[in-house]
Order: structure tokens, then sequence, then C-alpha cells
């Protein structure tokens, strides 16, 4: 991968932890938040956002054409979009091991997500929650 | 004189007045900024709504927006590659705020894709979509400011963008089961 596509990777990966707990926060999606206040996710997207955009729009370089096609900023989103999800959901389930799991009627679905962590979620799946 | 041109002259004409507005039009102008914007806006979407049915109305406007977006890109890619229309500095000198691009200037893949987001979301979200319009105008102005497009580039890359959203919101539906089994696996991962 090439020095512009693992910036690019790098920009989109950090501005995505950003959104999702932005996301977390609205949808009080307990699963997702890595913070027990919602302020402190407000907080963290806000910086997340501002330090990736900030960073990555500084260099002139950016204003350079195209670098990357739309079929490559696609698929890089995606990956990194989907890499900011993993981490995020494995940080919450880390830093929230220790809480119990809270009852949930819902048997799957986001809103799971509302009351357990994703590996509380896992663990019910099968039977072991 | 074409009005092409002269619709172009127009606004490539401001450029270099007034340094803030350079930056902002170059800012707009720029290949990754409402792109990224506005797939972030989609990431978010995908998890949000209040009950069940209005997230899976959000996840259906997600997979409309992504698949236009696909399918707008490889249209573009195949209209580049049958027509090679030169850009405005090749023909004229004009005010570049950007480095020249090599490729086609017609469509506009930049004002195809931000018509993609705006038109796809207003589809299913209408206030959403509405305002997205604002930003996918002044991309396409900014093209023109920053003097890589002609207006009928910007034209058409919006007609394009429109079309073919409004093409994938009405063949997504035909494409059942598969956004139904889509999200039921996304649900079975707790991840829609």
């Amino acid at each position: 991968m090439d020095r512009f596509a693992l910036e690019y990777s790098l920009f989109v990966f950090v501005a995505c932890l950003g959104v999702l707990q932005i996301a977390a926060a609205r949808n009080r999606l307990e699963g997702l938040s890595l913070f027990p206040r919602q302020g402190w996710s407000y907080l963290f997207a806000t910086l997340a956002l501002v330090f990736s955009f900030g960073w990555f729009f500084s260099s002139q370089s950016r204003y350079q054409s195209p670098l990357l096609d739309g079929w490559e900023q696609l698929l890089l989103f995606g990956l990194s979009s989907l890499f900011a999800l993993a981490l995020t959901l494995a940080l919450a389930s880390a830093l929230k091991a220790n809480k119990p799991a809270t009852p949930t009627t819902s048997p799957d679905g986001l809103e799971v997500l509302q009351k357990l962590t994703y590996l509380q979620a896992l663990r019910r799946k099968r039977g072991l929650g | 004189m074409t009005v092409d041109w002269a619709i172009f002259s127009w606004f490539n004409g401001l450029a270099g007045k007034y340094a803030f507005l350079d930056e902002i039009m170059k800012l707009l102008g720029n290949e990754y900024l409402l792109p990224v914007s506005l797939s972030l806006v989609l990431l978010g979407l995908w998890f949000s709504g209040a009950s069940r049915e209005q997230r899976e109305k959000n996840q259906r406007a997600v997979f409309s927006t992504v698949l236009s977006l696909g399918i707008t890109n490889g249209l573009i890619k195949v209209l580049h590659a049958l027509y090679f229309r030169p850009r405005p500095f090749a023909a004229q000198e004009v005010n570049l705020l950007f480095p020249p691009p090599a490729d086609s200037s017609f469509p506009s893949n930049l004002t195809a894709v931000a018509f993609v987001f705006a038109f796809s979301l207003w589809l299913s979200h209408r206030k959403m979509g509405t305002a997205l319009f604002l930003p996918a105008i002044l991309v396409a102005a900014g093209r023109m400011y920053v003097g890589v497009h002609y207006p009928t580039d910007v034209i058409a890359g919006a007609l394009l963008g429109i079309l073919v959203s409004y093409g994938c919101f009405r063949l997504l539906p035909l494409l059942e089961p598969l956004p139904t089994l889509a999200l039921r696996w996304g649900r079975k991962m707790y991840l829609a």
C-alpha cells in the first residue's frame, strides 16, 4: 500500500472512531460506547474528527488530482470503517468486562448492544452468559 | 464564445480575488472532503433509528447509496475511457487552483458522487437529503471555480448521479431477498 493510501486509511479510521462514539451516545448503545458518560463520547468524537480532518487536509498534497480513484476510496473507506468498528466493539467489551450483563429481551439486532457489550452478546448467544 | 465557456469564465474569474474564498473552494472541490464526510454520515445513519423499523429504513438507504456510488463510479470509468474531453486549462489560460488533473473532464466524477449522496438520501430521508443538496451544489460550483471542470461536466455529473440513485432506489426491491438476508445476518451478528 502506498503512503497516500495509508494516510487516507488512517484518516478514515480515526474519523470513524469518532462517528461511532456519536452513534453510541445518540442511540444509547452501551456495547459500542467506550466511555461511561455521553458527554465524554461527544468530546472524544469532536477531538477525533477535528484531529483527523485537520491532519489530513493540512497537507497540500491532498489537492493533487485523484491519487485514489473512486473505487479505491470506496474500498479503503469500507475496510477502515470495519477496522474501526471491530476495534470499538473489542475495546468497549474489554473496558466493561467486569460490568454485570443487564438482562435484555431482544433476541438479536443492535438493540442488544443497548444492554450488553459485544462479547457479552456473543457469550449469551453461545449459552455461556 | 460558448455558453459553457462563458459560465465557466464567470465562476473561474472569481478565483484569486479573495484568498479566503479560494481556500474554501479548494477544500470543497477537493476529491476527498465531501466523499469522506458524507460516507461518515452514512456510517452514523446505519446505527441510528428510534425503532427497529426506522433503523431498517436507514440501513436500506445506506445499501441503496453504496450501490449507487459503485455503479456511478463504474459508469464514469467507462465514459472516461470512451470519451476524452480536455480540461478547461488545456483550451485557454484559466485561474487554476489545483495541480492539473490528467483525466477526462466529462463528466465530473466528484459532482456525480455528491449528487448520489444527496439524491439517494433524499429519496428516503427528505430533510437530510435536501440539506445535502447544498454541499453538492457547492462542490459543483467549486469544481468550476478552481478551474478543473466546465459547467456541462458538472451538470452531466449531477444528472448521472441523480439517475443512477433513482435507478438503484427502484432496483433495490428487485434485488430481494439479498438486502433482507444481509440485514438479517447483520442482526444476528448484533450489527444491524
